[in-house]
């Protein structure tokens, strides 16, 4: 009996496929169903949110968590700013704004659940003038009328729940991120579209839009301000600043309204306001 | 002692079988080999450490075994297998097991 | 963000090393592989009976580990389904890895061939999730020495 080993030939038990056209199928497949299906489900889940009436959307909200730091003088100038910016912006009947003021520093302002907005003292003391406040709560107020709150979490819901589904495995987490920025596009379309209506509101009530903008350049100084570059608009929540300063040019332009007129100071009284809202806040802490 | 995964020994003639004897050897790496296998998770390639601790790990069962075979008055250990298995996270068992035999 | 730049930088850096390495264990492979040649390796259990042969259990084991990249490539065939080939050539280096390091040692001890060659493979810490997917190979057999030179 003879034994030996002859050399058997190569690739018998490999596939001779190129590793990086392999990736890029795959990638790229799995790319495009992340994108499709959480696009897909997303505005499923984001329609079905919306069928939740807004009457049981008050009722998610813990309100204590929300108690507002404004004294009753600020109280009293936000409510009827909420008041006119509501009727402005042809709010439904049963859809209540509550408008709350944190004493906190933090440079931001939100609508959420049940129709409540929250405007943090970093940012009010910011603002130039009345017509950029305006700018502001009608831009959340809008949220509060598109529904956006509670559609944004219905669809981030059901997101999380068919990407985390099927792309449950930490090595494809990067993938599962794809679900994430769908999320952000719709973001930035329920943005666009405060956006508008807000700048529609601060015409309604002012005849003019001026002012208006200057929420925008404030909010891009203070970035600048901050040393801290805007990250591509496809990572962000937002649209980028430019794109919404740019957005108020063009509805301006096409809808014929006067960007120059006389922008209304905020009450004398809003800096003794605002001193007396930094107190409350840093007591309540 | 002659140990060896075959069936029969070439020219000699197995006098008594003595049953099964085994061997295991339950191993878990240290930190620091854990630190550079996370790292040869990125690049790929061999784990030296852990190829070392494996061939240790059996070693030692061999060992043992060899033991269970002299405790029963065996000179040899035909038909000699291996087996693994990872037992818990970051622990491997390594078992090994043959029959006992006296040859002449 | 910041998360995708660095998971983009892993899968490049595992791609890069990753098949750098592999074209060089190739390499270093079939090298060895036709030196060893002239030992064989049989997987039959019954050994040529001659009288002379000396036996000694003979071994080689070797624990690889995927990279970044492959382990990727092939997450993303669990959702396809399919062949997945990133692992294929990782497998097959660990087995005639394996093969040769036995080879190795029973040329050191002046053996003429390996009999009844087995392989053993074992996923460690597999179930684990995150953490490091290796496989071990090990490959055993009886070297059959001739004694009669001594």
């Amino acid at each position: 009996m003879k034994y030996s080993n002859p050399q058997i030939p190569e690739g018998i038990n490999t596939t001779d496929r190129h590793p990086l056209r392999e990736f890029l199928l795959l990638a790229g497949g799995a790319l495009v169903l992340v994108l499709l299906l959480a696009w897909l489900v997303g505005g499923f889940g984001g329609r079905l949110a919306r069928l939740l009436p807004f009457e049981s959307e008050e009722r998610l909200v813990p309100t204590d968590m929300l108690s507002g730091d404004a004294g009753p003088p600020l109280q009293y100038y936000l409510d009827d700013l909420a008041e006119r910016v509501s009727s402005a912006l042809d709010l439904p009947a049963g859809m209540q704004v509550r408008v709350h003021a944190s004493g906190d520093d933090t440079f931001n302002a939100f609508a959420t659940l049940g129709g409540h907005v929250l405007l943090f003292r970093g940012l009010l003391e910011a603002l130039p003038n009345e017509n950029a406040l305006v700018m502001l709560m009608a831009h959340e107020i809008a949220h509060v009328r598109h529904r956006d709150p509670i559609v944004s979490i219905g669809r981030g819901a059901a997101i999380q729940l068919v990407v985390g589904l099927l792309f449950g495995d930490p090595n494809l987490a990067a993938l599962g991120r794809a679900g994430i920025y769908t999320q952000l596009h719709f973001n930035r379309d329920m943005e666009r579209s405060a956006d508008a209506d807000a700048l529609r509101a601060v015409y309604a009530i002012y005849g003019h839009v001026a002012g208006a903008a200057d929420l925008f350049s404030l909010i891009q100084q203070k970035r600048r301000h901050a040393g801290r570059g805007e990250p591509p608009a496809i990572f962000s929540s937002h649209p980028l600043d430019r794109q919404r300063l740019d957005a108020i040019a063009d509805s301006v332009r096409q809808n014929g309204w006067a960007d120059t007129g006389k922008v209304t100071p905020l009450p004398d009284a809003y800096p003794t306001w605002m001193a007396d809202l930094a107190r409350h806040g840093g007591a309540a802490e | 002692m002659l140990i060896s995964n075959l069936e029969m020994v070439p020219g000699k003639r197995v006098i008594e079988h003595l049953g099964l004897v085994q061997g295991s050897s339950v191993r878990a790496k240290h930190v620091g080999r854990d630190i550079m296998a996370g790292l040869k998770n990125i690049f790929g390639g061999e784990l030296k450490g852990y190829t070392e601790l494996l061939q240790e790990s059996r070693e030692e069962a061999m060992q043992r075994m060899q033991l269970q075979a002299e405790a029963v008055g065996a000179n040899a250990v035909l038909n000699v297998r291996f087996s693994t298995s990872s037992i818990a996270q970051g622990a491997a068992e390594i078992y090994v097991y043959g029959t006992a035999v006296r040859l002449e | 963000m910041y998360d995708l730049i660095v998971f983009l930088v892993l899968l490049a850096l595992g791609y890069g090393v990753g098949q750098y390495a592999e074209k060089r264990h190739y390499r270093s492979i079939i090298e060895r592989e036709s030196r060893l040649n002239r030992l064989p390796a049989i997987a039959v259990r019954s050994p040529p009976v001659q009288p002379y042969y000396d036996q000694a259990l003979v071994s080689g084991n070797v624990v690889v580990s995927v990279d970044y990249f492959k382990r990727f490539l092939a997450a993303l065939r669990n959702l396809f389904g399919g062949r997945v080939i990133s692992y294929e050539s990782l497998l097959d280096r660990a087995r005639r890895e394996a093969l040769l390091r036995m080879k190795e040692q029973a040329e050191a001890i002046g053996a003429a061939m390996v009999f009844n060659v087995k392989y053993e493979t074992a996923s460690i810490s597999k179930g684990a999730r995150q953490t490091i997917g290796s496989v071990e190979v090990l490959a055993y057999g009886t070297a059959l020495i001739d004694s009669r030179g001594q």
